[in-house]
């Protein structure tokens, strides 16, 4: 099968569904903010960040975790990939880019994200079992998510820089 | 060893030849080209492998390495020369469907190779089936171009 469906409709395809829905709405009650050009490389660079990290640990010869309730891939890990990881992290630019931090600042808001987003994981695989940890641990996530962060924030200023500067002809 | 040593020695010299793709690329396009290109590519690969178990996944550390710095960094980079070449107006019809032709050529190759190292044990997979799986991504590439085109035009960065 190119993309399982789910062995049981149960806890972690609810977390799935519940969690994609208040990150969703809070993406919708903000006011715009980017144009859908940032919005997408932004989109684009979440999921490919975020399925690279699962293909690479999340596959032998190190297979330190699955996703959802088979090893194979599922539909519901690509929606993972495509509906769930890259709000948490337009939501970190979004508050990067209007709260205009200091250094020291910024350090603290993307600490404090990385931690809000280990304790969620934490709660996904504890709770709804939407992880199943094979020699990984929500400890090692916390480290993870404040690079990914850092590099969503980068990969944003890259963007906004390059937005201002360079045009080119078709 | 020597081949995750050539792999890194390769994939230098892609990185590199980014420098020449600015001329004709836009830097947002070429992160966001990359980046797509190379999840496309994973993905593809563990479906093939993982789900529809018709290329054996390698265990050992070394040639998983060599197989990961290749999706991530030789195969995107010449996506990009492709696309590149498939936004370059001086060129004909012709010329492009010939330049596709000799894209699925090199990318059907470089499958060869890692078959011919055993880096890629084939199950139930031939090399046309490759070829075929990397039009598709190509397919998916110059949609992608597209429509990311069509939104720079739109905020006047595509002139």
């Amino acid at each position: 099968m190119i993309l399982y469906p789910p062995l049981h409709f149960d806890a972690n395809e609810w977390f799935f569904i519940t969690s994609t829905a208040v990150t969703w709405s809070l993406l919708f009650l903000l006011p715009k903010r980017f144009s859908l050009l940032v919005v997408l490389t932004i989109w684009v660079f979440n999921y490919s960040l975020a399925q690279t990290a699962d293909f690479t640990i999340g596959v032998k010869p190190y297979d330190l975790y699955d996703v959802n309730d088979r090893p194979q891939l599922e539909i519901f890990d690509f929606l993972i990939y495509f509906f769930t990881y890259p709000p948490a992290s337009y939501l970190v630019i979004y508050a990067y880019d209007y709260l205009k931090l200091t250094k020291v600042r910024l350090a603290a808001l993307v600490v404090f994200c990385a931690y809000v987003t280990q304790m969620l994981e934490w709660a996904a695989a504890k709770w709804f079992h939407v992880y199943k940890y094979m020699g990984w641990s929500p400890w090692y996530s916390g480290p993870v998510y404040i690079l990914v962060f850092l590099a969503n924030i980068l990969v944003f200023r890259f963007v906004q820089r390059a937005l201002a500067g360079k045009k080119i002809a078709e | 060893m020597y081949l995750l040593l050539l792999v890194g020695i390769i994939s230098l010299a892609a990185l590199l030849s980014i420098r020449l793709l600015k001329a004709q690329l836009h830097p947002i396009e070429i992160l966001s080209y990359w980046v797509f290109i190379a999840s496309i590519e994973q993905l593809s690969f563990i479906i093939v492998a993982f789900n529809l178990k018709k290329v054996q996944l390698v265990t050992n550390h070394l040639d998983f390495w060599t197989l990961k710095m290749s999706s991530l960094f030789i195969i995107p980079i010449l996506f990009l020369w492709y696309l590149a070449c498939m936004h370059r107006t001086g060129f004909s019809v012709a010329l492009k469907l010939l330049l596709t032709a000799g894209f699925i050529l090199i990318f059907t190759l470089i499958d060869y190779v890692y078959w011919s190292v055993k880096l890629l044990v084939f199950v139930h997979w031939t090399l046309w089936q490759s070829s075929l799986l990397y039009l598709l991504i190509m397919y998916a590439a110059l949609c992608f171009s597209a429509l990311y085109r069509l939104l720079m035009k739109k905020e006047g960065i595509l002139t």
